[in-house]
């Protein structure tokens, strides 16, 4: 059984990205409790490209030095790891939760055969069994696994982990691609321009943000006059921007925006872990939500049960006049 | 071009959840079934590919409480054919769910599968991958638009922070849905009616296949960290009291 741990690397320009830091950072843990390698796999990097030294906190970088595999496509990424799992069969893969990891994961544990453990919280090994924690039904409940399997793949939820960054020179192993990249089925046709934003939440330091609870797109006006009341905008969780009812540029979270105000009042939102990623370290948190059980309040300094069409009025009429 | 829309019945979030005596599954008792909200997503995305031309959609809904509601709700909104999987397949994880579809998939022989990007509880990965990986498909998932030319699809995948990718994908692929270019239609409960009298669902058999790979140990809610100090009373109540923490932290126009 092989020793080692991998972590399937991915960069923001030539930094490694957070979630695959957090992801090296469950990698060191497991690595350390069982005399286990951390191996940082890179895909369409160069041996020498100095990027591969943000991967420090990894013993070794593998790196598939094929300039085609630098954008990522579904097809041939999985292509390459699954030539590279089955030769060399790391003990535990590890990636983010993130859009690439969403594509690798579950294809990968299908033709391999390997489990996959989704949206992983906690993950450790006890003797040679892999004991992981995952995150169901929108955070309101955990589920602890495990498996016996030889080897195991996991996704690492955002927060989940330390993240672990480290500067060095670290040794590289720089190989060719292991099969063929001709006719991929998945083609990267290159990234979207952006629709310039009528506005940047990530700017505002008090942000009135909206979710399902509003209710209609009608009650979006009364967490508009309370942003004008205290002198902030309105944001809004994904379901409020796929209704159309607030612009793509106001969606606060993972497919969204990360903010950091001195205000996040969330009406109506319950606090997906999606979503909790793009907002959780604002200064003051406030939650408005008819459901108690609701996972905002686990992150939010003040909660409010009740319906937040009642409330946002009974506060801007507050705030108002105060002079 | 025919598409199918793999769609699920999940547990309403709204309601609350209880763990079952076994301790490692959701007390049935209660629950409410919903259709998956990506899953509506993926149907609408479907219902535009078919307004724009030439597409047929199969809707297929593996049994749970309310898939027979779910499926008469897609053919009122518009799709073409519905096909209800027999059986309890509550407990059984998307592993098994993926491995049992890849016949009734080739039975049905569609150019694309679309299915929500997510359900609420992917323990062991999102369904529409691990079909795909099952089937050796192509696929994109986190997609907000699709477009078809040629025996081809042209795809939006939402990267994080909202940033799109364009990919040219080769066809049959299984597409994961993370949003409709337009908001999913609405219909009303009379068109469901008149569906359930006139619509016919189809009932095809996919046994669940293979052993779970992931054993359940344990399944609890989060412990209670740090919670948020609640407030209680009235409207007018709740809402003096936050203004007088915003004031005492100095919050926008509240400041000095």
């Amino acid at each position: 059984m092989s020793d080692e741990i991998w972590v399937l690397a991915e960069f923001v320009g030539d930094q490694v990205a957070q979630a695959s830091s957090e992801a090296l950072g469950a990698a060191k843990r497991s690595a350390e409790a069982g005399g286990r390698r951390v191996v940082a796999v890179v895909l369409g990097r160069d041996g020498g490209d100095p990027a591969l030294r943000s991967l420090g906190a990894a013993d070794t970088v593998l790196t598939v030095q094929d300039p085609g595999l630098k954008d990522f496509s579904p097809a041939l990424h999985v292509r390459v790891l699954e030539a590279l799992l089955s030769d060399r069969k790391p003990r535990l893969v590890l990636m983010g939760n993130t859009a690439a990891g969403l594509e690798l994961g579950p294809d990968l544990s299908a033709r391999l055969g390997s489990p996959l453990i989704a949206y992983c919280r906690n993950l450790e090994f006890s003797g040679d069994t892999v004991v992981g924690t995952t995150q169901l039904y929108g955070g309101k409940l955990l589920l602890e696994v495990e498996t016996a399997a030889a080897q195991v793949l996991a996704m690492v939820a955002a927060g989940s982990f330390p993240a672990v960054t480290e500067e060095r020179d670290v040794l590289v192993e720089a190989i060719a691609s292991p099969v063929s990249l001709a006719d991929p089925e998945t083609v990267f046709l290159g990234l979207e321009v952006a629709e310039t934003a009528d506005v940047d939440i990530t700017q505002a330091d008090v942000l009135i943000s909206v979710g399902r609870g509003i209710g209609d797109a009608g009650n979006i006006s009364l967490a508009e006059e309370l942003a004008e009341a205290l002198g902030g905008v309105v944001s809004a969780s994904r379901p409020v921007v796929d209704q159309g009812w607030l612009t793509k540029s106001r969606q606060v979270g993972k497919s969204g925006k990360t903010v950091k105000p001195k205000l996040y009042l969330a009406a109506g939102i319950s606090g997906a872990p999606e979503h909790l990623e793009g907002m959780r370290d604002a200064d003051l948190i406030v939650a408005i939500n008819t459901d108690a059980a609701a996972p905002i309040f686990e992150v939010a300094d003040y909660g409010v049960v009740g319906d937040c069409t009642e409330i946002l009025p009974a506060l801007t009429e507050a705030v108002s006049s105060q002079g | 071009m025919r598409i199918l829309v793999l769609t699920q019945g999940v547990p309403d979030l709204v309601e609350g959840l209880e763990v079952a005596s076994d301790g490692v599954s959701l007390d049935q008792d209660w629950l409410k079934y919903v259709l998956n909200d990506f899953d509506d997503h993926a149907l609408e995305e479907a219902l535009q590919l078919k307004a724009d031309g030439g597409v047929e959609v199969v809707a297929v809904s593996l049994e749970t409480d309310g898939s027979r509601d779910i499926l008469f709700t897609c053919l009122a909104k518009g799709a073409d054919r519905a096909v209800l999987v027999p059986g309890d397949w509550f407990g059984t994880d998307n592993h098994q769910k993926a491995k049992a579809l890849v016949s009734l998939v080739k039975a049905i022989a569609p150019d694309l599968v679309l299915t929500g990007v997510q359900a609420p509880a992917d323990a062991d990965g999102q369904v529409g991958v691990l079909l795909a990986g099952n089937l050796r498909w192509a696929h994109v998932t986190t997609v907000k638009e699709v477009r078809l030319a040629e025996g081809k699809a042209t795809v939006v995948k939402e990267l994080e922070g909202g940033t799109g990718a364009r990919y040219q994908v080769a066809l049959p692929a299984v597409l994961g849905i993370q949003a409709a270019r337009v908001p999913p239609r609405y219909v009303p409960v009379s068109k469901v009616r008149q569906a359930m009298k006139t619509g016919q669902l189809e009932e095809m058999e996919a046994p669940p296949e293979g052993d779970t790979v992931l054993q359940a140990r344990k399944l609890y809610p989060p412990p209670s960290g740090e919670r948020a100090a609640m407030l209680e009373g009235d409207a007018d109540t709740v809402a003096g009291e936050l203004v007088r923490i915003l004031r005492e932290k100095g919050i926008g126009r509240l400041a000095g």
